[in-house]
């Protein structure tokens, strides 16, 4: 199908009716979510008071399918495919809401679907770009596990950032924003509508997600459910946007120019997340599913900052890494740059939230030591 | 060059003008007693303490930088879209700090209004065929209804700014609509203006919302805002509605092959429009002014319902979103013009008849005065 003119106008379209969608069904799920059984109740390591209603994820994916199914081109079968992935992996998440799913059988679970997605519709990382400025890195026949292994990761991270009001919507929100973008530019219609629907269906979640002054009074959880499937979803439209030609798709047959390097900064503070958390596991010698308390806003809650600078902190921050992925873009920078600013602010964004937090423990000490005058 | 290549800059625009508007929020807010910028409670005023009205300067300065530095692509001028916005918010700054003559607000708009069609050849030649008898030329009656237009658009949003939220909220959908409908038009300065006022006005609703701000930090866009927003959605309106190449070169060569009809655009600023429209007329029937200011307006009647702001605002929110899905589906599907005009008006009947029924079946009176008073 040749890009109509006009997709601007489609997106919007497919993205305003995704956002009505969910504006109209967070709260109606909201109500009956204590008989299914979806309420989050506080304890452990939980921050909030009072039970909140984890429905988010199932919104959000109803709200955009709807939209894809009503507004964007017509699906083929490996398309429905990818659907039924996504309510895969929402059900797991949705399970692991209700009760527990023990860590390994659910990462066990999610690289199965993503595989079996993944065949099904090609998507593959065949190459990482010229990162290291040595020549073009080829995968060969690590293509595909490459491609499945990004793809849980970027689960994981979402579900680690989604343990603060707002911060896994909105990040997401800025990440489906450039994707869609990205999509309209190469001219990928259906990426373009998947995506423009995520963006509105989250958007539309968010408006019940911020970190609210008046706790407890109309909020609402995405939970695991919510947070695994916006992982997945990003990064199989990351992966939509490396694959040259999508199968039985007439996409034009111009390949893609977007770079592997180039996707990274529109998930800047997921992959921040993962790859520190990894690190942090490994060298404590735990297993690297365990859960702790050590996640970067974990930290800065840790070091005096309240949830709403949090959210703001991480609205912002992958906003401007997002800028920077598309200028980088635009400008045709090489990858070897690409790669290493990435690296390097992430270095800079770890010096700063540990720096963060060793001031904000010492200030706290300082005021245990004088004493409560 | 393929309009859709231009979708990254878009996006791009945006950004800047959000980061920019929490930016100088952020810078501002310090310095708001002393530049005098405080809207102090009283009134018809519900806030307790007082609050910065710096959005306006924010969103005008993140717009102003985001459009010129994006708008490069394009050799047409700017400037005139940033003079029309730096005039708006003077007038409205001054009626912040002294309130001044609505008759003087008035005239300045109109004074505006008149000045950017001169300039822009922004003329309304018809009305497109509204009722379904023919076309309806307007003639040399386009300039004064296209001054008429601009004004009550301006006066629509003013009015709208009377509940956190609200006119930045559904000013979003507007500009987005214009956005998509500019780029499709080949109409690059608009289209860019546009993505830079979405991503202003975004950044400024973070210290907007009226349910997700901590009251400490709640920023106000003043009339100074609200009447700019209006005038430029106003103009690039007008702008979306001129066919062919406009005299002073505002739209590429390419840029006549996208018909949109006063119909469709309606849609875009349903909300606005329906205010406006209710207000006057309210007002004419009571025998008072129609710019004499009252507690009449949709937004007051839901809070007469103990309607929780929130929900106040997910509805206009949500029911502009609708409105401008249904507005761009009928361009799209090029609907013909008796079927968007007629849809607009049950469109205002539908919101009409649910705000009555909203404020005939009160909520219970919330719990928490605390959260009343937000």
């Amino acid at each position: 199908m040749p890009v109509a003119q006009g997709s601007l106008t489609l997106a919007l379209i497919t993205a305003g009716s995704a956002l009505v969608m969910a504006l109209i069904s967070v709260p109606l799920l909201a109500r009956v979510a204590p008989r299914l059984g979806l309420l989050d109740l506080p304890g452990g390591h939980k921050q909030h008071h009072g039970a909140i209603p984890v429905v988010g994820g199932i919104a959000i994916f109803l709200s955009a399918t709807a939209a894809v199914v009503w507004c964007g081109p017509p699906l083929l079968v490996q398309h429905s495919f990818f659907l039924l992935a996504c309510l895969l992996v929402l059900c797991v998440g949705v399970v692991d809401d209700r009760g527990h799913v023990a860590p390994r059988l659910r990462l066990g679970l999610q690289t199965l679907v993503v595989t079996a997605t993944y065949l099904a519709l090609g998507f593959k990382v065949n190459s990482l770009g010229n990162l290291f400025g040595t020549g073009s890195i080829e995968l060969g026949v690590l293509a595909l596990p490459f491609a499945i292994l990004a793809t849980v990761a970027l689960v994981n991270a979402f579900n680690m950032l989604d343990g603060l009001d707002g911060l896994a919507g909105g990040v997401a929100l800025i990440a489906m924003l450039a994707l869609c973008a990205l999509s309209l530019q190469e001219s990928r219609p259906l990426l373009m509508a998947a995506t423009a629907a995520s963006g509105g269906a989250i958007l539309g979640f968010l408006m019940f997600n911020l970190p609210m002054p008046i706790r407890s009074r109309g909020l609402v959880f995405m939970g695991d459910g919510g947070s695994t499937l916006l992982g997945f979803g990003i990064a199989a439209m990351c992966m939509g946007q490396m694959v040259d030609k999508a199968p039985g798709y007439g996409f034009q047959d111009f390949g893609s120019n977007v770079h592997p390097a180039e996707l990274l900064w529109l998930v800047a503070i997921p992959v921040f997340e993962i790859c520190s958390t990894t690190l942090r596991r490994l060298k404590a010698r735990v297993s690297p599913m365990q859960a702790d308390n050590g996640h970067y806003h974990h930290r800065l809650l840790g070091a005096g900052w309240s949830v709403r600078s949090v959210f703001l902190l991480y609205l912002l921050f992958s906003l401007a890494a997002m800028l920077t992925g598309l200028s980088m873009h635009r400008l045709d920078l090489s990858d070897p740059v690409i790669f290493w600013a990435f690296v390097g602010v992430f270095g800079l964004w770890h010096l700063a939230v540990v720096t963060a937090e060793r001031r904000g423990l010492r200030r706290q000490a300082a005021l245990v030591a004088v004493g409560p005058s | 060059m393929n309009s859709e290549m231009l979708a990254v800059p878009l996006l791009q625009a945006a950004s800047v003008a959000f980061l920019l508007t929490t930016l100088i929020v952020g810078l501002l807010v310090p310095w708001a007693e002393r530049l005098g910028l405080v809207d102090h409670p009283g009134g018809r005023k519900r806030h307790r303490r007082p609050v910065p009205v710096v959005g306006g300067i924010a969103i005008f300065v993140a717009v102003v930088v985001a459009s010129s530095v994006f708008g490069s692509p394009s050799p047409y001028p700017i400037w005139p879209f940033q003079l029309a916005a730096a005039w708006m918010l003077v007038v409205g700054l001054a009626d912040d700090r002294h309130d001044i003559q609505p008759m003087t607000r008035l005239l300045n708009q109109a004074a505006l209004a008149i000045l950017m069609i001169a300039v822009s050849g922004f003329r309304v030649e018809s009305l497109g065929n509204l009722f379904g008898f023919g076309d309806i030329p307007l003639g040399w009656l386009g300039v004064p209804l296209g001054v008429l237009a601009a004004v009550a658009l301006t006066n629509a949003f003013n009015m709208l700014d009377g509940l956190d939220g609200l006119a930045a909220g559904v000013a979003l959908t507007t500009f987005l609509a214009i956005m998509a409908l500019a780029l499709e038009g080949h109409r690059w300065v608009i289209a860019v203006s546009s993505a830079a006022m979405v991503g202003a006005l975004s950044g400024f609703l973070l210290f907007n919302l009226p349910f997700a701000v901590p009251r400490k930090h709640l920023v106000f866009m003043g009339d100074g805002g609200s009447t700019m927003i209006g005038m430029l959605a106003a103009i690039s309106l007008l702008a979306l509605l001129v066919q062919g190449e406009l005299p002073n070169g505002w739209t590429d060569p390419g840029g006549m092959d996208v018909h949109v009809t006063v119909g469709e655009l309606l849609w875009l600023v349903a909300i606005p429009v329906f205010e406006i429209l209710s207000s006057t007329l309210r007002r004419i029937r009571r025998g008072l002014s129609p710019f004499a200011a009252d507690n009449g307006h949709y937004h007051h009647r839901l809070r007469g319902a103990h309607w929780p702001v929130r929900r106040i605002f997910l509805f206009y929110v949500g029911y502009s979103t609708a409105t401008m899905v249904i507005g761009l589906s009928l361009h799209r599907l090029e609907a013909p013009d008796p079927v968007a005009f007629l849809g607009f008006l049950l469109a205002f009947g539908v919101f009409h008849v649910a705000v009555a029924t909203a404020a005939r079946y009160p909520l219970p009176r919330p719990a928490e005065p605390a959260e009343a008073a937000a």
